[in-house]
């Protein structure tokens, strides 16, 4: 795979976020990041944020009985 | 009619996954609570439907996001101001508002300030199939092909609906930033 440049690195910023490049694609935009610190603080905070996001998210409270309201939820049956 | 103990085993397994899906797609506990409710008896009566072996969360919220859809009284309302959204929004929005220069994580930064109620209704600010995308991809560790499976979508539907849906989240994320006074706004990309 030839070298890529910011334009094709930022074209898969989002597959690469989410592993869905073949392996040697997934190569190439690691080796840019290496060489580009531009790209690589916009990947980075690409990356930051949906960590945040999906640790933001977890932390929704549960109802303490929810378990026990799906139970009955079946005894309605 | 199905063994009882086998899907109340499964269920536990999965309650807190639903319950957050749940919430994320409905608009208070209350109404989170009456879906999971409501797609546990669903799932019941499936149950001889599901293969044992296959991922029953998957299957369960497949279920939980149809009675969603079904029951749902009206599509959210869509922000036309939410149309145009250049590339990485909120990095560029970070970067204008000299946040970038900080030392700390800029992303954690705006993330940090802004309450779960606050990202919640960024998340709400996008249109239905990308808040539905948006909600399966954060709550869960699915890949494409799950997230298809459970929304009965394409995959490449999937992947271009989350990529547009990041961009129109940061876009919601970084509003909702700017007034909480989270982030001094301004600048508009
Ligand atoms: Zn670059």
């Amino acid at each position: 795979m030839p070298e890529m440049d910011c334009t094709e690195a930022f074209k898969r910023l989002d597959d690469f976020l989410d592993r869905q490049l073949t392996s040697e694609e997934m190569e190439a935009v690691k080796l840019h990041l290496q060489k580009c610190q531009c790209c690589a603080e916009e990947f980075q905070f690409e990356e930051s944020l949906i960590r945040s996001l999906r640790s933001k998210l977890a932390h929704i409270d549960l109802p303490c009985d929810l378990l026990q309201k799906m139970k009955n939820a079946l005894d309605q049956l | 009619m199905a063994d009882r103990d086998e899907f109340e085993n499964l269920i536990e397994m999965v309650a807190g996954t639903a319950y957050r899906v749940a919430w994320n797609l409905t608009k208070n506990s209350d109404d989170a609570v009456d879906l999971v409710q409501d797609a546990t008896i669903q799932a019941y009566k499936g149950f001889d439907s599901f293969v044992k072996g296959t991922n029953f969360k998957a299957w369960f919220l497949k279920i939980l996001t149809n009675r969603y859809l079904k029951l749902r009284a009206r599509k959210s309302a869509e922000l036309s101001s939410l149309d145009e959204v250049g590339d990485v929004f909120l990095y560029q929005q970070a970067k204008r508002s000299g946040l970038l220069g900080n030392p700390d994580d800029p992303a954690r930064i705006v993330m940090d300030g802004l309450e779960l109620n606050e990202v919640r209704a960024a998340l709400n600010r996008l249109p239905e199939e990308f808040r539905l995308t948006a909600v399966m991809y954060f709550l869960n560790d699915f890949s494409y092909e799950q997230i298809a499976d459970v929304l009965e979508v394409p995959v490449g539907t999937v992947r271009s609906r989350l990529h547009r849906g990041r961009k129109l989240l940061q876009r919601a994320l970084w509003d909702v930033a700017v007034e909480r006074g989270i982030v001094v706004g301004g600048a508009n990309a």
